[in-house]
């Protein structure tokens, strides 16, 4: 059950870390070196919580609770320095670097609710 | 501008879709939604591009009712790329600096005691070395060839193939009454 559902959020950061890659290639391809680089801050958005979500299942041992835990502790920990560096921003009226910080919140809002799709639903 | 402006200008104009942002504000002024809209970009992504455009000094906004209005900053555009090129270089003095101490290296390499040790092969080195001996030469005054050959001797056996090359570096000149020494460019104004 659990191994089924570690399956395929693997397989959903897999799947979007190539995405980005391939986007990034195509728009370096294109000339559009800032929105590359924007992907490529996606895919290491996907990479960081791939490497949580590892973590979180050798932490918690096969239980499904614990791994949902401490992967909700840290999907909140790791981008409170996003939110506050965007907020910083703002604040100067810094366009580009809100942008940056906006893409990787983004990411992480949509790799909350994929997470909680894929833990949530029943087998 | 500066040579830091047009770097960053040119840095800034190296992307396709802020190219595109700024034919769209060729035609016309437009907001960042417009934008957006006209060029297939998220409205974010339009802004972030805009930021730095307008870092650049190639855009400015400015506001018209509810939204914030972008415009091309025609004078950025109307300045001739060779006038960037003839802008005196932020880094001329260290230029400058860099040049007088090769200088400095390959005469302290080919002189010694006042003697030239050996003709450099290497043209750039060969004229250095040649400068120095012109500088034995007075401005305004026509010697013979035995005179100068004196000259060149001083420094060098070989003053048959200095002389020569003297008068190919255009160092000095000559015409039927004699030799001169050619006076810098940066010295014919005085």
């Amino acid at each position: 059950m659990i191994e089924q559902k570690i399956s395929k959020l693997n397989g959903y950061f897999d799947k979007e870390i190539s995405l980005c890659e391939q986007r990034s290639k195509n728009l370096l391809a294109d000339d559009r070196a800032d929105e590359a680089a924007h992907e490529k801050i996606k895919a290491n958005v996907y990479g960081i919580f791939r490497t949580i979500l590892s973590v979180a299942v050798k932490t918690g041992k096969g239980d499904p609770d614990a791994v949902r835990h401490f992967f909700f502790l840290k999907i909140q920990q790791i981008p409170s320095n996003w939110t506050t560096a965007y907020d910083q921003a703002r604040q100067h009226d810094d366009t580009v670097k809100m942008q940056v910080e906006q893409i990787k919140l983004d990411t992480v809002g949509s790799i909350r609710e994929t997470f909680t799709a894929i833990w949530e639903e029943k087998s | 501008m500066t040579e830091t402006e047009a770097i960053r200008l040119f840095k800034c104009l190296s992307d396709k879709s802020r190219l595109q942002i700024l034919k769209s504000l060729a035609m016309e002024d437009m907001y960042v939604e417009r934008l957006a809209e006209r060029l297939g970009l998220t409205a974010p992504t339009v802004s972030f591009h805009l930021k730095k455009l307008a870092d650049a000094g190639a855009v400015v906004s400015y506001k018209n009712q509810y939204y914030m209005m972008y415009s091309l900053k025609k004078e950025i555009f109307d300045t001739n790329i060779l006038e960037i090129l003839l802008e005196k270089s932020d880094e001329a003095e260290m230029q400058a600096r860099r040049d007088a101490e090769y200088r400095q290296k390959v005469i302290h390499a080919f002189f010694e005691y006042g003697k030239l040790k050996a003709i450099p092969a290497q043209k750039k080195k060969e004229r250095i070395v040649l400068e120095v001996i012109a500088q034995s030469f007075e401005f305004d005054r026509i010697y013979s060839e035995r005179e100068v050959n004196i000259i060149i001797a001083d420094f060098h056996d070989d003053f048959c193939t200095i002389r020569r090359d003297m008068i190919g570096e255009h160092l000095l000149e000559r015409d039927a009454n004699g030799y001169w020494r050619v006076k810098p460019d940066c010295e014919k104004g005085l």
